[in-house]
């Protein structure tokens, strides 16, 4: 297992709630947030929720994912642009291969990520699935 | 109790996943099928938090976002059996300044959160809760139970009439004995039940009484409601026990679930709430009564209001009708059947 607990406890608003950052000097948002504008260089920066609606951009099938993700392989992993025009890079909920096409609706939900082992942390997080 | 408490918001999530009892019955029986059609099932990455969430997003969404200052969540599949799920749901949803709870009474865990926090906003302890019944009900490997044991999650934010209320929660009682019709000890997977001795001493004894309670405390009777919406153990209980009480085929059909999602424990009866909400008017009577082994069945009278539609709410009846079957094996990967 890799997940260490206290940087997941530390991320929890970002994982779950998808925080972000906007400059409060530029207007630019960013995800997952950044303490320096990319865009201005500012440092003057706020908490910012991400939207949690979006379009598809493209996706990858994961077979052979990294060892805490194998017992739930495959994964589908989505590029997907948020409706304030940030991009994420998701896992895909209740993926269905016929649904996922460039373009389509998706909206974040959260569901669990991964969990170490029987007796340790059950890490949940953000996913998108696609809207019906 | 007379409860002066409203129904601000609700929602309801059933997992996209069904089964077939003809397919568990394929794989233990050599045939056959369950007593219902289909149960839900939720997915590898689903559990009641994460059902929670989605029907606590809804119930939110619908009553746009009050200042939430107790939620409590009633379940017997909690991810931990030591921290609260009512505390990860808090941070999750944005309210940390509230009491997070978990319940847990077999099926009747949801209505328990339910008549707590209808009692809490009645008294004014607080001005808005969210009551949560979720499971992904543990039904082992070939026992009659595997069949209907299923998956979702039902909420509910309640506040005080304000006029804009869904509905009205109007009175509520509770009746429980110590019955062992089914149990689960600390360490097991699996939930114990004494097969036929669920019915009558249980279900059939405990349901009546808490509805006859209730129509005493109220002077109200089977006819003063439109609907009436008994736990779902499996399709034919709800339907006996209404029958045995006075109610009709008209009043119980509305509520009925069971065929096609099985028997989702502690969220049993408040999704049925949500799909008899989506199709009530203004000044229905709504008659609930749950039921949690162990045993006990709390009881309440609702008072339909109304309800602004934002332009996209699915009801939640439209939203069953988008399923996915999985086979056997696959259920049985995913909630963790198969020893590795
Ligand atoms: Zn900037």
């Amino acid at each position: 297992m890799n997940v260490i607990p206290i940087a997941y406890w530390r991320n929890r608003k970002v994982y779950t709630r998808m925080i972000g950052t906007k400059c409060k000097d530029c207007g630019a948002e960013f995800f997952p947030p950044v303490r320096v504008c990319k865009k201005c260089g500012s440092r003057n920066l706020e908490e910012k929720e991400m939207p949690k609606n979006g379009s598809l951009l493209a996706y990858t099938k994961l077979s052979e994912p990294a060892q805490e993700f194998k017992e739930y392989a495959p994964i589908y992993l989505g590029l997907i642009r948020l409706d304030n025009g940030v991009n994420v890079i998701s896992m895909i909920a209740d993926a269905d291969e016929e649904k996922l096409k460039a373009g389509a609706r998706v909206q974040a939900t959260v569901r669990k990520w991964t969990e170490d082992g029987k007796g340790g942390l059950v890490y949940y997080g953000y996913k998108f699935r696609v809207l019906q | 109790m007379n409860l002066n408490a409203a129904i601000l918001g609700y929602g309801a999530y059933v997992p996209i996943y069904r089964i077939r009892t003809e397919e568990i019955a394929r794989v233990w029986h050599g045939g056959g099928a369950g007593p219902n059609r289909m149960k839900a099932i939720a997915s590898y990455d689903e559990d009641i938090l994460t059902m929670s969430y989605e029907s606590a997003s809804q119930a939110l969404s619908m009553a746009n976002y009050p200042k939430i200052q107790a939620i409590l969540v009633g379940s017997e599949s909690k991810p931990y059996a030591v921290k609260p799920t009512g505390s990860i749901l808090s941070d999750i949803l944005g309210y940390n300044s509230t009491l997070g709870v978990d319940l847990e009474f077999a099926c009747k865990a949801g209505t328990e959160a339910m008549q707590l926090i209808s009692g809490m906003v009645s008294a004014g302890t607080i001005d808005y809760g969210l009551a949560i019944g979720a499971d992904t009900a543990q039904g082992r490997p070939a026992d009659e139970l595997e069949f209907t044991a299923g998956s979702g999650a039902g909420a509910i934010v309640l506040g005080r009439p304000n006029g804009r209320e869904v509905a009205k929660i109007k009175h509520s009682v509770s009746y429980v004995t110590d019955t062992p019709d089914f149990w689960r000890r600390p360490h097991d997977q699996y939930p114990m039940h004494l097969g036929r001795f669920t019915g009558e001493p249980a279900y059939f004894t405990h349901t009546t009484t808490s509805v006859k309670m209730l129509f005493s405390e109220t002077g109200m009777k089977p006819s003063d409601f439109k609907y009436a919406i008994f736990h779902q153990p499996n399709p034919r209980f709800p339907v006996e026990v209404g029958k045995r009480l006075g109610f009709t085929d008209e009043q119980l059909r509305p509520a009925l679930l069971n065929d096609d999602i099985g028997n989702t424990y502690s969220a049993n009866t408040i999704i049925a709430l949500a799909k008899v909400l989506d199709m009530a008017d203004t000044g229905d009577m709504i008659m609930l009564a749950s039921f949690g082994s162990g045993a006990g069945s709390d009881a309440f009278v609702i008072e339909v209001n109304s309800r602004d539609d934002d332009d996209g709410y699915v009801p939640f009846s439209e939203r069953l009708r988008n399923y996915r079957e999985v086979d056997y094996a696959t259920y049985a990967r995913w909630r963790g059947k198969i020893l590795k």
